[in-house]
């Protein structure tokens, strides 16, 4: 025991101690500074002028409103299809699954792509909806479109995990001593994977919040429908930095305020239960 | 000992992976083009261009590669205020194409560009393609602003949408006092460039876009509006070499090339009219 605790004190005088910790560090260092680069810029004495600026307001009001949207429906869709995958196993299944992970690492501008063909007046679907007068290209609907394409499979992939992790003899035994489905989800499953829904459902909305390639390309860029904060963002870079700046300090603070909020939640969770 | 030379070994190897982070993060070469060194480097030519010169300067580049022989040119197509502000930070690309005088104008401030060496390449239009079918049916400028068409405009920002917005000026003035507004009521999106406008204009996705001449010329497969010539806007296209290019000479030759009878043959085959005289 003292031993061991020797050692630990003194790891720092092992060279290969170093040899794991300054990459380490490095990595840390490369992932921190340019954010920290980018408040310090991007905090500026105009930084208040252009939070009342009425075209980068309606981008922040546009990006809250079709993330949230956007996470709603995961949530209600995803939901389902996550407690399925999770619980049911059959031969085939992961095949099954790979499709609804494919979103999560292609890139957006392909998703957008692949949207515009879809759903655009020509395409697959898009045709029989123009004949019932529905255009979603260029519409608000589309930026709630192409963000729930993009950030929808992360809640999907987390929740299917977090269900799948509750172990199968507790909802064996809800089944033997008479519950049915609905009552096991709802006293078994839920209390046990609320925490990876939640954590899913962040993951999505902050995720669906960035989404600009499959947006520029499926929805277009117009003020107050289809503006949204990344596209806001890439705009100004091309014209004013220090608006480009300003946004994009809103949006890591966002981050970090969700991603603080997550810890919080999860702290309570840990005190009230273990 | 054994263990001194181990760990001497690693030192090195964490050193040189140290440099090799530091050396990506120097902020002298933004761009990924330059990164890129050609096995004789003095031979290889980079130029920016905006994407509404896109096939026009691949076949300038093509026919001075073929002229000169000994030199290859790496072609970085993109948005002309992005290029601008992408020097401004410290890239360095031989060669500049701009849409528009603005850009180039503000670079020869700078001392970025010898003030001399900025010279007119061609002028460009704007003309307004139609989809597939032409669903909305229009015939005439005055059918752009019918309620319901759907438009697609450049972000205004952009050479190409300065120019548009011109356009909706002129177009007020000589047509109907409240042509523009009409027009921007009319407009579903502004697109971050001419190639976008085009291809969802292709797909059929909007009724009208305006675009360069040079843009509908790239794309036969579309109907074309012409709009009025008292109302039609002209946008310069300029070029010139960078004052710290790396090969200054081929940098000129390529300038030269560009600007000769057989540039500007090329040039006008996509649409473009000769520089203003």
């Amino acid at each position: 025991m003292s031993r061991t605790k020797q050692s630990d004190r003194y790891i720092w005088r092992e060279w290969r101690f170093w040899m794991l910790a300054l990459p380490g560090f490095a990595l840390a260092a490369f992932l921190v500074i340019p954010l920290l680069v980018l408040i310090l810029r991007g905090i500026t004495q105009q930084f208040l002028a252009y939070l009342s600026d009425p075209t980068l307001l309606s981008a922040v009001a546009l990006s809250l409103v079709t993330s949230t949207l956007s996470t709603f429906l995961a949530l209600a869709a995803g939901t389902p299809l996550a407690y399925v995958l999770g619980r049911v196993s059959f031969p085939g299944k992961s095949w099954l699954e790979l499709p609804l992970d494919i979103p999560v690492v292609l890139p957006p501008l392909i998703v957008g792509i692949a949207l515009l063909l879809t759903f655009g007046r020509n395409g697959l679907l898009g045709r029989p909806l123009d004949l019932l007068g529905i255009r979603l290209p260029f519409t608000t609907a589309a930026v709630v479109l192409a963000a729930t394409f993009i950030a929808a499979p992360l809640y999907l992939r987390t929740a299917r995990i977090g269900f799948a992790m509750v172990p199968q003899e507790l909802r064996e035994e809800a089944i033997v001593e008479g519950a049915n489905e609905w009552q096991v989800f709802r006293h078994v499953m839920l209390p046990l994977s609320w925490r990876a829904l939640l954590g899913g459902l962040i993951l999505c909305w902050t995720r669906a919040l960035g989404e600009f390639g499959a947006t520029i390309v499926f929805a277009g860029n117009m003020v107050g429908r289809t503006q949204t904060m990344p596209l806001a963002i890439f705009i100004g870079f091309e014209t004013n930095l220090s608006i480009a700046l300003a946004l994009s300090v809103i949006l890591v603070a966002v981050s970090v305020l969700v991603l603080i909020g997550l810890k919080l939640v999860d702290r309570a969770y840990s005190t009230t239960v273990g | 000992m054994r263990l001194l030379d181990r760990r001497a070994r690693w030192f090195a190897l964490f050193l040189s992976l140290s440099l090799v982070f530091l050396a990506a993060c120097n902020p002298v070469t933004p761009a990924p083009a330059t990164e890129v060194e050609a096995p004789a480097a003095s031979s290889t030519l980079t130029a920016f261009a905006p994407a509404a010169l896109g096939d026009t300067v691949t076949q300038l580049a093509a026919g001075f590669e073929a002229k000169a022989g000994d030199v290859k040119v790496l072609l970085e197509i993109g948005h002309t205020p992005t290029q601008r502000t992408q020097i401004e930070q410290g890239a360095t690309p031989d060669v500049i194409f701009t849409a528009g005088k603005t850009d180039i104008e503000a670079l020869a401030q700078q001392n970025l560009i010898a003030a001399d060496q900025v010279k007119p390449l061609a002028r460009n239009q704007l003309i307004v393609v139609l989809p597939p079918g032409n669903p909305a049916q229009i015939a005439t400028v005055e059918d752009l602003v019918k309620p319901g068409v759907r438009l697609l405009v450049a972000q205004p920002e952009l050479p190409i949408g300065m120019a548009t917005e011109k356009l909706l000026d002129n177009l007020s003035a000589k047509v109907a006092p409240d042509f523009k507004e009409k027009a921007l009521a009319n407009v579903v999106s502004r697109e971050l460039g001419v190639k976008p406008i085009v291809t969802k204009i292709g797909l059929g996705e909007a009724d009208a876009g305006v675009v360069f001449i040079s843009d509908a010329t790239a794309a036969p497969g579309l109907a074309t509006l012409m709009l009025p010539d008292d109302a039609n806007v002209t946008v310069a296209f300029m070029v010139a070499p960078l004052a710290a290019a790396a090969n200054p000479e081929k940098a000129k030759a390529f300038v030269e090339y560009a600007l000769s009878d057989e540039g500007q043959a090329l040039l006008q085959a996509q649409g473009f009219l000769a520089p203003a005289p």
